[in-house]
């Protein structure tokens, strides 16, 4: 005679055979919102962007089609360059504020990252605080402040769309960099 | 308690008391510079109030309208908390209790896509934004925080860990359909979960400046943070300096009325996802 091997298994209530396939369309149905949203909003201007920064483009009117030359030009350019150093700069003052704080060296690390990300992406401060000039002497004027007026004071947006993704590769090697050097902490 | 201890513990109260002067002082510096003149701004520094809190006043309804400048951030304020709040329960609870393909997919994207920064996809959005139309509405502003990958991520690891999947074992076998059960089940046992995110997402919708500044042309649908912009950039900073503080200052009471009744709901917020299980 075949006893079910314990109590639970033998009361176990059998759902209907498809009866779990069936609920989790529900789940499906859940996530639907989300993903249509997240398509329409995250993902394709992430990848619009990146069209764009392959073209010559205005923000409006035709675009066209200019390989690399957006990229070259970021590489030589010295308004960029500048702002660059503006954000760095930026970030060494409040790095120095926030080491301090920090003892722990993983956690300094990790802050120091952090903050530089942080860094290269400020804006709005910079931005209101010199009256949307970038004055004193352009020593406010950020990477992201550029992006913004060049694609939005200059009609430049493919350029502004090189600019982004520049910007972003730079983060990313940053971050590569500091996983690297946390996981030689680690072993 | 030892006299070591007692000092040990005298010291942590000097560095914490110095730290929240440290804190504070920009924030007094802020309401005291609302009562003093451009002029007295720029040429000194001091943390005693000037006299000068009517003028201020009166250059900002002159300039602005205050009262309709906080109606449309909290509009949008309340527009944007209440859809990441369900449309991300909802998500996370899909994503958590129920398996069908792509679960993996969509779970692997929204991860990716955290640490993607907003910058790569601000000009694709603006031009998505511009060829549909939307320009100058709330649309573009509101509809985004159906999509709150974040949110997502972190309700997803909340459920996980509070609610074990035999929970929807009763109310299958009774017959509620999967809807009920989400609203009148699992919506309650995520409350404070919830609640920690939504108040994140009323901040960050209040304090929201580049997106309405780019979308919102407008005067009268600004927000007040984009008013406030516009009041600095009007005139000569000099004359408006103490005007703007004047309505810096007043756009932070909600968020401070917010914090004294939300704080342990922020704090949560703040080290979630910092404790390993």
């Amino acid at each position: 005679m075949a006893v079910p091997a314990t109590a639970s298994e033998r009361w176990a209530v059998k759902p209907p055979k498809g009866g779990l396939e069936r609920r989790n369309r529900y789940g499906i149905l859940f996530c639907l919102p989300f993903v249509l949203a997240f398509l329409v909003f995250n993902i394709y201007p992430v990848f619009r962007t990146l069209q764009m920064s392959f073209m010559n483009y205005k923000g409006f009117g035709k675009e066209t089609f200019v390989w690399f030359d957006n990229y070259v030009r970021a590489f030589k350019d010295p308004l960029f360059r500048d702002a660059f150093g503006n954000t760095l700069k930026m970030w060494g003052v409040n790095i120095v504020l926030q080491l301090g704080l920090a003892l722990l060296r993983p956690i300094m690390l990790y802050v120091a990252v952090t903050s530089l990300i942080g860094g290269l992406q400020l804006f709005d401060l910079p931005y209101l605080l010199s009256g949307t000039k970038g004055e004193p002497g352009r020593a406010l004027y950020t990477s992201v402040f550029y992006i913004y007026t060049t694609a939005f004071t200059n009609h430049q947006m493919g350029y502004a769309a090189a600019l982004a993704f520049v910007l972003f590769l730079i983060i990313a090697v940053f971050c590569g960099i500091a996983f690297k050097l946390m996981n030689q902490k680690e072993d | 308690m030892d006299a070591k201890s007692k000092s040990i513990k005298a010291l942590l109260y000097l560095f914490l008391i110095l730290l929240s002067t440290l804190c504070f002082t920009p924030f007094w510096l802020m309401i005291a510079n609302a009562t003093r003149t451009g002029n007295e701004i720029m040429t000194g520094f001091s943390l005693l109030p000037g006299g000068s809190l009517s003028e201020n006043w009166r250059i900002v309804s002159e300039n602005l309208n205050l009262g309709r400048g906080f109606l449309n951030s909290l509009f949008l304020a309340v527009c944007n908390t209440a859809l990441v709040s369900y449309f991300s329960a909802l998500t996370a609870y899909g994503l958590a209790y129920y398996k069908f393909k792509g679960a993996k997919v969509i779970f692997t994207a929204l991860l990716i896509f955290m640490m993607v920064p907003s910058q790569l996809s601000m000009l694709g959005f603006y031009d998505l934004v511009n060829q549909m139309g939307l320009i100058d509405t709330y649309w573009p502003l509101i509809l985004p925080s159906i999509a709150s990958p974040a949110t997502v991520f972190f309700l997803r690891q909340y459920i996980l860990s509070v609610m074990p999947k035999a929970i929807l074992e009763a109310p299958r076998i009774d017959g509620a359909s999967e809807f009920k059960i989400f609203h009148k089940i699992v919506l309650p046992i995520m409350a404070p979960g919830i609640a920690t995110m939504a108040i994140g997402a009323f901040i960050g919708s209040w304090n929201n400046y580049l997106i309405p500044m780019l979308i919102i042309n407008t005067p009268a649908k600004r927000p007040l943070p984009v008013m406030v912009a516009e009041l600095s950039a009007v005139r000569d900073i000099t004359t408006n300096m103490g005007a703007t503080y004047l309505v810096v200052a007043i756009s932070a009471v909600p968020i401070m009325i917010a914090f004294c009744f939300f704080s342990k709901y922020i704090i949560s917020g703040i080290s979630a996802g910092s404790v390993k299980e």
